[in-house]
């Protein structure tokens, strides 16, 4: 049945979908990337964040020395030429170990947010294509979930699964569903009434093809707006979880646990609490001011 | 509402039967025989079936009884009451400083758009949204307690006490409860101002020759508010979720000390009603924003 109105209508669709997207799809892209790299800041952010991607892969070549290779005699001394960072209580490097922090936090926020991201999208697709019962079942589902603090969410659920950094991805995915479905649901109700998507379904698209052809497009936009904005909260999630303990267990080093020990050594080391926060800090902040770019740039009233 | 609070009610339900552990071993503890065991599980009504279960545990809750903490044998409301009050002061507290230094720069910064006042605070709001609360909480807490010594570095001091001391304690942990909050509320604030100055009614409001201040601080304030209200009720329910952490760092007596406390112990009553009780005080805040939204747009009703 709907392979065939799928024949009777494709060809209409994608015609008059392509006369009217074709030449406009690359430039309009094109115009998207030219707006963003002229935003100083957000090029800023993304600069730091793929020095500390790099960073992060390449870090057994990177470091000056091994994360967990301990030497109590050089333990809790200052910033100098040998430990740029300091050391902490037990001699180890702080640099190194904020370096492979990094992959624990990157790994937590790609992860955390892709599964957020799917789920949430394609929740938020449905609700805000089909609506009817399946849309008001979905957003209550959600409203409930919201009125769980994501923080509390997570740290719960950790509480119940124990501490891992697979259940530290699973519990901040989760937490983050709700923002990714209502985001996405409303951009759906946006973009539905526009004319080209009735004229795709008078032209007798099946379900399928309007979402994938003519619905998600439009959405991408606050989509990518909204992932930049989730791996910024993700990893002040994940390092959260981490300083409560919650998180990946020692001796790997996280930015979180690196910063609660190193609270115990605040007035004869505060290297060592200062420069893991620092690191979340910038990391958090180069996200965000990617996140403005992107939503600047993606901003069709400009 | 109401069926969002039974979603939360089934949801924290569920999480009591995922809870690793039978109950009646963790009230009666290892040299329990089998028979003991089994009347216990009978009294707690374990034996039955789920949807049982679930209206048994639910009447409970409507009449505050969450049960009893594994660990001190003592009610968990009783536990929950004696800390809730500290959680709430200090996410009042928390959110009051947020939302009046928040809203506070951002109207200032829409007033003087492309000034070096509007970057600054731009720049400070993305600081401030980009800051770990906790990490704030140490900087705060090496700054004024160890370098300065003005303030404790952690500690409580109930307000019947000793009322100096009391806020002397409460200052640090509301100003990292209430950083994040005051860099959205910045942001959203400015935007929302931005536009409510660029409407009719503004430029008749200018035209008439009233006052800059009165125009933006009488006229145009209330009408911005209203996305900015939308935020900080979103961000309440995070807010409560940053106590569970600065209260951690503070060593601060709340639900959020309770709640690790109990973590740490697998005491899972308490963790249960805790966060029970905060996600019915998120769904409440929310419908006083919603109330907020009559009086500060008198065209919305609710029915």
């Amino acid at each position: 049945m709907s392979t065939r109105t799928l024949t009777v209508g494709t060809p209409i669709a994608t015609r008059g979908g392509a006369a009217v997207q074709a030449p406009l799809r690359k430039p309009i892209r094109w115009r998207i990337l030219k707006r963003l790299s002229r935003h100083r800041l957000a090029m800023i952010g993304l600069g730091f964040l793929i020095l500390l991607m790099l960073a992060a892969a390449l870090a057994d070549a990177v470091s000056p020395y091994k994360p967990l290779e301990q030497a109590m005699q050089v333990r809790l001394r200052p910033p100098s030429a040998q430990h740029w960072l300091g050391t902490d209580d037990f001699g180890r490097d702080i640099l190194t170990r904020i370096i492979y922090g990094a992959r624990i936090s990157l790994q937590v926020g790609f992860v955390a947010v892709g599964l957020a991201g799917t789920i949430g999208i394609v929740l938020g697709l449905i609700s805000g294509y089909f609506g009817g019962w399946l849309d008001s079942v979905v957003m209550r589902c959600m409203d409930v979930l919201l009125a769980f603090p994501a923080i509390l969410l997570a740290v719960v659920i950790m509480a119940l699964l124990g501490p891992s950094t697979t259940n530290v991805m699973i519990a901040i995915g989760i937490a983050y569903i709700p923002v990714f479905a209502r985001v996405v649901r409303g951009t759906v109700l946006t973009v539905k009434p526009n004319e080209y998507v009735q004229a795709a379904r008078a032209a007798g698209a099946n379900e399928l093809r309007m979402l994938v052809h003519h619905i998600v497009p439009g959405v991408v936009g606050p989509i990518i707006v909204q992932v930049s904005l989730a791996l910024a909260y993700a990893i002040l999630a994940e390092a959260a979880l981490s300083f409560l303990g919650l998180g990946t267990q020692p001796p790997t080093p996280t930015w979180g646990s690196m910063l609660a020990f190193g609270r115990q050594f605040i007035r004869e080391a505060p290297w060592f609490t200062l420069f893991p926060g620092i690191a979340i800090f910038l990391t958090v902040l180069s996200l965000n001011l990617l996140g403005d770019g992107l939503s600047d740039a993606l901003d069709p009233r400009l | 509402m109401i069926p969002v609070l039974l979603g939360v009610v089934l949801v924290v339900f569920v999480m009591v039967k995922l809870a690793p552990g039978d109950p009646a071993a963790a009230i009666l503890g290892v040299q329990a025989t089998p028979d003991e065991l089994a009347r216990v599980r009978h009294a707690m009504g374990l034996d039955r079936s789920w949807p049982e279960q679930f209206g048994i545990w639910l009447a409970g809750v409507l009449h505050g009884d969450f049960g009893n903490s594994y660990i001190s044998k003592k009610p968990v409301s009783e536990l929950i009451l004696t800390r809730l009050p500290v959680t709430i002061e200090l996410a009042i507290i928390g959110t009051a400083l947020g939302a009046l230094v928040g809203i506070g720069a951002g109207v200032i910064s829409a007033a003087r758009r492309y000034s070096w006042v509007d970057y600054g605070v731009t720049l400070l709001a993305l600081f401030g949204v980009s800051m770990p609360t906790f990490w704030f909480g140490v900087l705060l807490i090496l700054l004024f307690s160890l370098y300065l010594g003005w303030l404790p570095a952690s500690g409580f001091v109930p307000l019947a006490k000793d009322p100096v001391k009391h806020f002397e304690a409460v200052v640090m942990p509301a100003l990292s409860l209430g950083i994040f909050l005051a860099g959205s509320l910045a942001r959203f604030s400015r935007n929302s101002m931005v536009e409510t100055l660029a409407l009719q009614y503004v430029r008749t409001a200018q035209g008439k020759g009233l006052a800059n201040r009165t125009v933006i601080w009488v006229h145009a304030l209330r009408n911005s508010l209203i996305p900015t209200v939308t935020v900080l009720g979103a961000q309440f329910g995070a807010l409560l979720g940053g106590a569970v952490i600065v209260e951690q760092v503070f060593a601060y007596p709340g639900v959020g000390t309770l709640l690790l406390t109990a973590i740490s112990q697998r005491d899972y009553p308490v963790i249960e009603g805790v966060v029970l009780i905060v996600a019915t005080l998120v769904v409440l805040t929310n419908l006083v924003v919603d109330l907020a939204y009559t009086w500060l747009d008198p065209r919305i009703h609710y029915a």
